[in-house]
Order: C-alpha cells, then sequence, then structure tokens
C-alpha cells in the first residue's frame, strides 16, 4: 500500500527526468549569474591583485575610498541627474504619444512602427551616428549655421550629459510607446462609456479611469526607465572615446566608471565595491516603486 | 528503429571526425599573433608577415589591430589569463604592471645588443623599466609643432615659434572669427576633450613641460608626490585657459588636431610624425612646416617608444623573436618609416631615399642643440592618474570662471593633486615632497 508521502516509481522516474534536463540549466545560472554576484559582494571586502590573483581582507575600506573618490561623486551625480531627466521624461512622452496613436478612430500601424524603429537599432552605431549628428561639423550644426545661429558644442561640459539623454530617450521611446499602447488597449471601452456618460471630460477619464488601470503597466515602465537610466553605457563609452568632439569624463556614468576601474585602472577591487553600491541604488528606487504604487488595481 | 539511431550516431561521429581531421591539415605547424595600437604601422606589418610566411612554409601569422584604449583594456584580461597575443606592440608605462607581475618574457640577447648599438640614443631609455629592458623598440613618437605656411605669411609672421609667449601672440594673429565673432579658424589648435588621457599627453607636451613642470615629482628612489600644485601646472592650465577665453585663439566648437590641420582651419598643432604621411595621402595641396616643440622653461620633446614585446604565455617565443628581428631589419626599418611615419629607431640605417620622396621626413630627425626629451614614468598606478588627469583637465578647461580667477584655479590643482596622492598611497607609492 502507498502511502501518501511515497512516490510511484513512474513519478520517481518522471521526477529524476525533469531533474535531469533542469540540472544544465541550473548549473549554467549558477555559473553566471550566481557565482559572479557572490563574488563581487566578496570581492568589494577585499583588496585584489588581478595580474597576481592574490587578494587581502580589508573589510570597508574600499567603500570609504571610493566615497573619498571625486570621479565617483561625479559619477553618481551624473547617473542620478541621468534618471531624474530621463525616466519621467520617457514615461509622459511614451505615455503620451500611446494616447495619442489611441485616441485615433483610424488607427495607423505604419505610425507605430515608426516610433518603435529607433528601439530596434542597436545602441551602439545608433550612438556612433548621434556622435557625428552632435560633432562640430555635424547635422545639427549645419543645420543651425543655415537658420543663421552659432554652432554648439553638443558634446562638451554639462551639455554633453544633456545631449546623451536625448539619444536615450529617443532610443527608449518607443518601446515604452508600445507597452503602454498594448496597456490602454486592454482597457474595455466600457469604463470609458460610462465616465463619459457620468459627465467627465478627457481629463478626468485619464485621472480617473485610464492611469488607475494602468497602474501595473506605469509600475513596470517606471521601474524598466529607472533600471535602464541607472545601468546607462553604451552611448556615454561611445560618445567619450576618441579625441576631437569626444564627451571625455565630463559625462562619467556609474557603470562606465565601474568598467574603467576594471579594465583600465586594473582595480577589480574597487569596480566591485561601485557595483555593490550601483545594486544598491538600483534597488532602493525599484523599492520606492513598488511601494508607490502598491495601491491595488481597480479590477 | 534502434538500428538506425546507432547507424545515425556512428555516421555522425565518423563526419566530425573527418571534419576534425581535415581542419587539423589545414592549421599551420605555428601560429602567432602580433596585436597592435597602430593602425598605420599594422597595415605594414601585414605585409611583413606575408614576407616572412612565404619564407617560412608552416608559420601562421595574425595581426590584431586595436584602438589603443580597445587594446589596453583587452591586455588587463587576456595577460593575466594567458590568452593575449605573442607578440605585443606597447609602451612601456602602458605595459609596467605587467613587467613587474612577471607576465612580460625577458628578451634574447640580441635585442640588448641591438638596442646599446643600433637605437638612437635619445630613444634608449624608453625600453627599460628601471635597468630591466623590455624588448625591442618598434618606432619612438616624438612631437613636433606643425605649421601652415601660407596662414604665417597671409599674417605676415617670420616663421614657427618658439615659446609658449612667442605661440600666445602669433595665434592672434592667425586666428579668424566670423561676422559673430566666433572662431572659425584657430590660432592654435588645443587637444580640449576626448577620451583616455589624450588631453593630458597634449598639454604636457604644449604647456607643462616648456614651464618646467612634471605631473610626478620624485621625492625619494621609487617614491612620488604629485606635481599638480605647483607653479608650473598653474601657469600650463592657466595657458589653455587664456588661450581659449581671454585671447580666443581656440574652440569647442572648431574642429581640432589632425582634421583641422588637414582641412586648414587650424594654422598650428603639435603632434606626432605620422601626421606627415597623413597630409601627403589626404592634403598633399597643404603647405607646411614642420618645427620642434615649443620651449620656455624647458626645451624638448615627450618620447614614447613603442615596443616589441612577447607575452610569458607565448609557447612560440623562438618564432615570435624571429619575426620581430625580421621586422626590425635595416630595410623593413625603412619600409615602415616610409609607410607609417612614426619615428624609425635605428640610427644605422640611412635614410636619404626616404627624404628624397618626402623631404619632410627630414625634418624629423631634427634635433636641434639642446633639444631634450622626456618620457612617461612606468609606475603601476600610472594609467589610472594619467587617464584621470585628462578627464580633470577636460572639464577645467570647460569652466571660463576660472580663467581670470588664479586663487580658484589654485585651489582646484591642489584638490587635484590630493586625488593623484591618494592613488599613489593606494599603490604604496607616496612619499611628500619635504622640501
Amino acid at each position: 500500500m502507498l502511502n501518501r508521502f511515497s512516490v510511484g516509481k513512474s513519478q520517481r522516474k518522471r521526477y529524476l527526468f525533469i531533474a535531469s534536463l533542469l540540472l544544465p540549466v541550473f548549473a549554467i545560472f549558477i555559473v553566471v549569474r550566481i557565482w559572479p554576484i557572490t563574488e563581487t559582494f566578496r570581492l568589494s571586502f577585499h583588496h585584489y591583485d588581478m595580474l597576481r590573483h592574490t587578494e587581502t581582507y580589508i573589510g570597508l575600506r574600499n567603500y570609504s575610498r571610493l566615497f573619498a573618490s571625486n570621479d565617483f561623486i561625479l559619477s553618481l551625480k551624473n547617473t542620478v541627474l541621468f534618471a531624474a531627466v530621463t525616466v519621467p521624461v520617457n514615461i509622459f512622452f511614451a505615455l503620451g504619444l500611446a494616447m495619442l496613436l489611441q485616441s485615433r478612430k483610424r488607427k495607423i500601424p505604419i505610425l507605430e512602427a515608426i516610433y518603435f524603429l529607433p528601439y530596434m537599432v542597436p545602441l551602439v552605431p545608433a550612438s556612433i551616428v548621434w556622435k557625428w549628428i552632435y560633432s562640430p561639423n555635424g547635422l545639427l550644426n549645419r543645420f543651425l549655421e543655415t537658420i543663421g545661429l552659432s554652432h554648439v558644442a553638443w558634446l562638451t561640459g554639462s551639455m554633453a550629459l544633456f545631449s546623451i539623454m536625448i539619444l536615450f530617450v529617443w532610443r527608449m521611446n518607443g518601446y515604452l510607446m508600445i507597452i503602454f499602447l498594448v496597456g490602454l488597449r486592454s482597457i474595455p471601452s466600457i469604463y470609458h462609456d460610462a465616465a463619459a456618460v457620468d459627465g467627465s471630460n478627457w481629463w478626468q477619464q485619464t485621472r480617473f479611469v485610464t492611469l488607475p488601470i494602468l497602474r501595473p503597466i506605469l509600475l513596470y515602465a517606471s521601474i524598466m526607465a529607472t533600471v535602464w537610466a541607472f545601468m546607462i553605457f553604451s552611448p556615454v563609452y561611445v560618445m567619450s572615446q576618441g579625441s576631437d568632439f569626444a564627451t571625455g569624463g565630463s559625462v562619467k556614468v556609474l557603470s562606465l566608471d565601474i568598467y574603467m576601474r576594471a579594465f583600465s585602472y586594473m582595480r577589480m577591487d574597487m569596480a566591485c565595491t561601485e557595483a555593490v553600491i550601483l545594486f544598491m541604488i538600483i534597488l532602493f528606487f525599484t523599492a520606492i516603486n513598488l511601494r508607490v504604487s502598491r495601491q491595488k488595481s481597480v479590477h | 528503429m534502434q538500428r538506425k539511431t546507432v547507424w545515425s550516431l556512428v555516421s555522425t561521429v565518423a563526419l566530425l571526425l573527418v571534419l576534425c581531421s581535415a581542419w587539423a591539415s589545414f592549421a599551420a605547424d605555428v601560429e602567432i599573433s602580433l596585436w597592435t595600437a597602430y593602425g598605420t604601422s599594422g597595415a605594414v606589418f601585414e605585409t611583413f608577415a606575408e614576407e616572412y610566411m612565404a619564407a617560412h612554409p608552416g608559420v601562421k601569422i595574425n595581426i590584431g589591430i586595436f584602438p589603443a584604449r580597445a587594446l589596453e583594456e583587452k591586455l588587463t584580461i587576456s595577460l593575466p589569463s594567458g590568452t593575449s597575443g605573442d607578440i605585443i606592440e606597447e609602451t612601456a608605462f602602458a605595459i609596467a604592471p605587467y613587467v613587474q607581475a612577471g607576465l612580460i618574457a625577458e628578451p634574447p640577447a640580441w635585442v640588448k645588443e641591438f638596442v646599446n648599438t643600433s637605437v638612437y640614443k635619445l630613444m634608449r631609455q624608453g625600453v627599460y623599466i628601471n635597468s630591466d629592458l623590455l624588448g625591442s623598440p618598434s618606432v619612438a613618437g616624438l612631437k613636433y609643432l606643425y605649421w601652415n605656411k601660407s596662414m604665417f605669411e597671409e599674417a605676415g609672421l617670420p616663421g614657427p615659434p618658439k615659446t609658449l609667449d612667442e605661440l600666445k601672440d602669433y595665434a592672434q594673429k592667425l586666428v579668424q572669427y566670423d561676422k559673430n565673432g566666433n572662431v572659425i579658424r584657430s590660432g592654435i589648435s588645443l587637444r580640449l576633450s576626448g577620451g583616455g588621457y589624450g588631453v593630458a599627453e597634449k598639454w604636457w607636451m604644449l604647456a607643462l613641460a616648456p614651464y618646467g613642470g612634471s605631473p610626478l615629482i620624485e621625492t625619494a628612489p621609487g617614491k612620488y608626490t604629485g606635481g599638480f600644485d605647483t607653479e608650473a601646472t598653474q601657469k600650463a592650465v592657466q595657458l589653455y585657459l587664456d588661450l581659449l577665453y581671454n585671447l580666443k585663439v581656440d574652440s569647442y566648437a572648431v574642429e581640432h588636431g589632425v582634421d583641422a590641420f588637414t582641412r586648414e582651419t587650424t594654422a598650428m598643432f603639435e603632434r606626432e610624425g605620422f601626421v606627415i604621411a597623413n597630409l601627403a595621402k589626404y592634403a598633399p595641396d597643404v603647405k607646411y612646416g614642420i618645427a620642434p616643440c615649443v620651449g620656455q622653461d624647458y626645451w624638448g620633446t615627450l618620447c614614447v617608444n613603442s615596443i616589441f614585446m612577447v607575452a610569458q604565455n607565448s609557447s612560440h617565443k623562438d618564432v615570435a623573436w624571429d619575426f620581430i628581428h625580421f621586422i626590425s631589419n635595416k630595410q623593413n626599418t625603412s619600409r615602415l618609416y616610409e609607410e607609417a611615419g612614426w619615428n624609425p629607431v635605428r640610427s644605422d640605417v640611412d635614410y636619404s631615399d626616404i627624404y628624397a620622396k618626402q623631404p619632410m621626413y627630414q625634418f624629423m630627425q631634427d634635433f636641434p642643440e639642446g633639444y631634450g626629451a622626456y618620457f612617461y614614468p612606468t609606475i603601476v598606478p600610472w594609467n589610472e592618474i594619467w587617464i584621470k588627469t585628462g578627464e580633470w583637465l577636460a572639464t577645467l578647461f570647460t569652466q571660463e570662471q576660472l580663467a581670470n580667477d588664479p586663487e580658484k584655479l589654485a585651489a582646484k590643482c591642489q584638490q587635484f593633486n590630493e586625488q593623484v596622492n591618494m592613488i599613489l598611497d593606494d599603490n604604496g607609492l607616496y612619499a611628500p615632497n619635504d622640501s
């Protein structure tokens, strides 16, 4: 007789089969995800010589050195500023664009495809093209010249960070727009019809019907936009390379600083420390997003 | 069904074995690779590799050409993991950490003899770290002042400036503005922005060295302090701010460097000899001259040697050194000079054929009496210090308010010097200057 905790032979075979298929996946996951993450945390408390592969435990010294470093403070300021501007701008424009497209009686799918196109362009070639657009004799300055204005040094000083923000919003907006469009189209028209019958205007419908229903999508979009903004790397790296009209270090962000510490300065231990701090920052803002959106969905 | 499965497995394995043995038969007996960051030299090395392979069947040589910063970053991972190229062409200061970690092979005896008998005396220091010979020098990058003869003639100037005071004066006479007062042709092209340490290097050669300054001051054997809180540094930064904001002879909104000189949107700039080959190819009609770097309290040039080194992990060191020996012979040295334009290192070669084809090259070897050379420090954290210097300067140059505020500028220099001292201290290299 089988008790309720014993497993039949055929079921055991099935579990073994499932385990044998999942084991390689878990093994790969541990090797490429879990182990590097735990090593990153561990190395942040050590002085690590990456050429001789020796390490010495030093407690929190890497953290105190990092906070005393002007580069880290500059990178932190730039990254927070970058996120503070691009996240609301991305959300606002993407939602606005989606609502505009949704409001049309006659839908034009080609318009949606055009707005989504920038997201399909790989970030590195897009950054190279934008670098040329921003160059002293690039498209933008030539346009300014034709309308009688002076050239602008788009990739210099504080202007450089805003130039990269423009590129970033241009690229990410299409994706967020599609996400919001899907959300808008899933709202049953009965809610808007009922609101209209009650005498609500467009703004009231948006505020009391559309936005609350879109809350889970807004949460997803804001978390993704925040993570992307804090993880920004490729455009900054591409724009800061080279000699003429390259931004140099003025637009250093956390991910680029981590990269430079690891591969240019050979300070893998400091790079790990900074990666831990970046992780904590993203976790913090994600937690805030979740808390703000804790209100139950109207469904 | 089972028989079919077994047969299909057997035939797949057999096919794989055949393919592997076929691939193995195409593989060379010896395969080595050379990594370089110099695109113009790399193209010539590919020709040399073909000639060497033709003379040595069974040897395959791959030439890898990478952007300068990318090569440095590649070496960080590949040398410690034993996956780097066999031959690496790099500078002493970039390779110093790897030498100290024992990742670069000691050169054979012929290299020492080559350096002592056949290499220009001016360039010899750059292939050593302390007294350890790193490898065989390939080319050198001495710096020159390029000046546009037509623009100088137009401005009524007799020739290139010799001092920084003359440079400031000449630049004001050479600059051109549009109707809104914006610079459209710079009087002197400054390196104001860019990745890596390019900004720092050009500032050192144009401003800091002529004012007698140095980024690091050796306070005890093997110990240093930052040199950024000195009067020379402040004068060097002030020079750039004056040129940009007070004299307005350059601007962020115009082109800079080689491109600007090629397109004649600048009257002069300082750079290495490769520009000559560049101008011959892309702007043969530009009338220009080359002159020694501008001096003031010190007169000389930064000398950056590129060196062929062999990685400790190379399993074909003998072939690697033999190929280096082949590239470094008299004939190939001449060819490299003619096609790439970097300073040749061999003093025992007659370059008159090359001078006949390209007279500008003759000026490259003209070292006047009293003209000196200075080299990069070869300490482990140098890359970090120098890249951060470039970033610090690039930010500083954008701050117009500092142009007429010497106290604030001094404070900025002091603050950065403390950052440099922190890096030195982290690496056990710091000792304060007690003098």
